[in-house]
């Protein structure tokens, strides 16, 4: 076993961190959230440019032919400097939808652009009682005589929906709600009549929909690759996503936790400061033994990724998913804690670490989901 | 030991419970948005009806409408409150402020500054923390120089609640350096309409706007709004701050939110069933149970003290505040997780009516206001005494260490 980055990889890593130094400040960061597109298109072409939009997808769609490693690297990076760009809602998950069930052309004519930059795709597949489970699907999509589709049903939590010019939305074309057989992924533009979409922020900031499909009527062409068998690779691109998250996790506890050792270094309080005080020493090191046990189970879940068993997949996803969520939210609400009444102000960044933390931790399944799910594969 | 439910106090909870329906029917003929409890009219109403029937301050020494109920019985009263969903007065002009002025106040203050705080006449701020002055109030650097019958206030106060609404402002300001900090700070009531006086809004991770920075610029103030003798201002807030033992631990409000988090569990489904029907889900809101129970019965232990004098409640008070901050958050935690994904969407009812553009994320009607909830709570165990202090104080004080 080698747990060694790549040279390719650490040169993605310098890049990534000379990006985010040059473009990422606080301030700057703030701007693009409260800006009406919610997104900098000039960071979107760098990611383009630099190849990071296609870093896990083939070479013959115009990727690096990377791997979850790489994706991890970038979404690290950016979890570091908290950029909200739609980069694992839009090239990872939404991406890796594509790549794994469309067919050929369709995925050189979606990913293609894509990967250049010039089109933003958003993933609507979780619906409201699902609860992370991927096979909960009760949106229909009914075949007619000339070969076209009526699709009905509702979409939640639709990560990136706002920025999205097509959706690949998950729907039933048979089976009941719960199969794991019957489900397909369809391509849908978002100016389609009969589709509502109702758009909010998440606590992060960040933008999402809830989407209805009333009647759409969809072409023939719209379904992407074979018809019923989608359950595979939908759960794949989540597992891809997951672990980019878990990858942004800790970028951010690492963030959070040297921002906080700089903290109590330089408030004083009772003619000392704070950094001399035994318990907050002690609190520091459990955030240090955390962000630490974290980083090791963003391995494991790189690890998982290769796995050829889909099982041993889920289960490996899971475990990592499951504890970087807790201890995330453990160390960024101790950072909080350690900042006093600052960490609770909007205008400081640690509680905006802690907002992106607590997302983590409820998106792609929340705790109990992954610990069930873990606990679902054998040995 | 005695168990037996007092039929004495049933009584009265009972009467605090009619009191609370007529008093929401006669709020919706006065044309009271219940939506917006802080607003200032909203305030007076509440107010001025608590004090008519008696439930306004009943620690307040009789005279100033104080009843000689027992802790328990006030405890009971509060409860029937919260449950009741009745607004809150002004507890930091009914709590804080107040009991300074009925204790180390001149007849002159007492007259001038209680009836107005009674009839919500005035609101109030506390000006103690600053910048450099969180935990550790000795570091206060405010400035108040006597200037004939004036003093003159210069300098900056921090997480100033409610000063962007507040008439008054009470403050720990500083008279002379040299000497221990603690000494040399003196207790002064300052009107905010004076001229000089800065509020600058800070907005708090649940985007919300109820604390403040406030600047001081060469603020005039009449000499007669000092509260008892220069330099003695810490001993008068050393007295403020010790004085709310019972209700740090939230415990009325904290039972509130955990109904409404086993109301969710009863609608939100997941995994083909119901929250509550969820083996996982419902341990943990056992667990908060069963922790609410022990707070609760702590409470009852501190009132028995309260009435005894018993010393041993300096050592429970921190204990009250520790654990029922922490479970205020705990609860409020599990509220937002019970929402699922959609507990991510983020609208802040402090926002609704601003002006702002609010994407409001669609929903339960129970949804809107639980995560950003959840956000402001992080401030539960760092304000009022951090629960790193409350854990020194039970070190030294409590356990000699």
């Amino acid at each position: 076993m080698n747990l060694s980055y790549s040279s390719e990889q650490l040169a993605l890593q310098d890049a990534v961190r000379r990006f985010c130094d040059k473009s990422y400040n606080f301030l700057a960061r703030n701007k693009v959230l409260e800006s009406s597109e919610g997104y900098h298109r000039e960071h979107w072409r760098l990611f383009a440019e630099l190849g990071w939009l296609g870093a896990a997808l083939p070479e013959d769609v115009g990727g690096t032919g990377g791997s979850a490693i790489d994706v991890s690297v970038i979404a690290e990076g950016f979890g570091r400097a908290l950029v909200v760009e739609p980069f694992i809602s839009c090239a990872v998950l939404a991406a890796q939808a594509v790549n794994g069930h469309a067919s050929d052309q369709q995925r050189r004519d979606l990913l293609g652009p894509l990967v250049n930059g010039e089109l933003m795709l958003a993933f609507a597949h979780a619906e409201l009682e699902a609860g992370g489970h991927a096979e909960h699907v009760a949106t229909r999509a009914t075949l007619q005589a000339d070969g076209s589709y009526i699709l009905s049903g509702e979409k939640h939590v639709v990560l990136g929906a706002p920025f999205a010019e097509k959706f690949v939305v998950s729907a039933r074309t048979a089976g009941e709600v719960d199969s794991r057989d019957g489900i397909s992924l369809f391509l849908v533009d978002a100016n389609t009549p009969g589709l509502v979409a109702k758009g909010y922020r998440l606590v992060d900031g960040s933008r999402a929909a809830d989407l209805r499909f009333e009647d759409v009527k969809l072409a023939p062409y719209a379904l992407l690759g074979v018809a019923g068998n989608a359950i595979e690779a939908i759960e794949k691109a989540i597992d891809h996503a997951i672990v980019a998250v878990c990858a942004e996790a800790c970028g951010a506890m690492d963030s959070v936790l040297w921002m906080t050792r700089d903290y109590l270094k330089t408030r004083n309080q009772y003619g000392a400061t704070l950094n001399t005080y035994q318990a907050l020493q002690h609190r520091m090191a459990d955030m240090l033994v955390e962000t630490e046990m974290s980083r090791s189970m963003l391995f494991n879940a790189l690890n998982a990724m290769e796995q050829e068993d889909p099982a041993l997949r889920r289960k490996g996803v899971s475990a990592s998913k499951a504890l970087i969520a807790q201890r995330g939210q453990f160390v960024g609400s101790n950072a909080i804690q350690l900042h006093g009444g600052m960490g609770v102000t909007e205008e400081y960044i640690i509680g905006h670490y802690f907002k992106r933390l607590v997302a983590i931790a409820a998106q792609y399944g929340n705790t109990e989901f992954h610990l069930e799910r873990f606990a679902a594969v054998q040995g | 030991m005695n168990f037996d439910r007092d039929p004495e106090e049933e009584v009265f909870r009972q009467e605090v419970r009619t009191f609370v329906t007529e008093m929401w029917e006669k709020a919706a003929e006065a044309g009271l948005d219940r939506h917006a409890p802080l607003a200032r009219r909203s305030v007076e109403f509440w107010t001025r009806a608590l004090h008519n029937k008696g439930y306004l301050v009943p620690t307040w020494p009789v005279e100033w409408g104080g009843k000689k109920w027992s802790a328990k019985k006030i405890y009971i009263m509060s409860e029937e409150l919260v449950r009741g969903g009745i607004p809150d007065g002004d507890r930091i002009a009914l709590d804080l402020v107040a009991p300074v002025i009925y204790t180390y106040g001149t007849p002159e203050q007492k007259q001038r500054l209680l009836p107005r705080i009674l009839n919500a006449d005035d609101f109030w701020c506390q000006g103690f923390s600053e910048p450099q002055a969180g935990s550790d109030l000795s570091l206060i650097r405010t400035r108040a120089v006597r200037d004939g019958d004036f003093y003159i206030v210069n300098g900056q106060k921090l997480w100033t609640t409610n000063a962007h609404n507040a008439d008054m402002m009470f403050a720990l300001l500083r008279v002379s350096s040299g000497g221990k900090l603690q000494q040399g700070l003196s207790f002064l009531l300052m009107n905010m309409r004076a001229p000089g006086i800065t509020v600058r809004p800070v907005i708090t991770i649940d985007g919300g706007h109820s604390v403040n920075e406030v600047f001081l610029q060469d603020v005039r103030v009449p000499a007669k709004n000092l509260i008892g003798e220069e330099g003695k201002g810490w001993q008068y807030a050393r007295y403020l701050l010790s004085n709310e033992r019972v209700a740090v631990a939230a415990a009325p409000q904290t039972r509130k939110d955990l109904t409404k988090l086993k109301m969710m569990a009863g609608i939100e489904r997941r995994n083909g069933r119901l929250l509550i029907d969820d083996p996982l889900f419902r341990a943990k809101v056992s667990q908060l149970e069963i922790d609410l129970l022990a707070l609760e019965y702590s409470i009852m232990r501190m009132i028995d003290m309260l009435a005894t004098n018993d010393p041993a409640m300096e050592r429970l008070g921190p204990v009250l505040k520790i654990r029922g901050s922490e479970l205020r958050q705990r609860v409020s935690e599990l509220q937002m997780q019970a929402l699922g994904e959609r507990g991510l969407a983020f609208y802040s009812p402090a926002l609704a009516g601003s002006g702002t553009d609010q994407l409001v994320p669609p929903g339960p009607e129970y949804a809107p206001g639980v995560t950003s909830t959840f956000m402001f709570r992080r401030s539960t165990s760092i304000a009022a005494g951090s629960n790193e202090i409350q854990r020194n104080i039970l070190a030294s004080s409590g356990l000699g260490l």
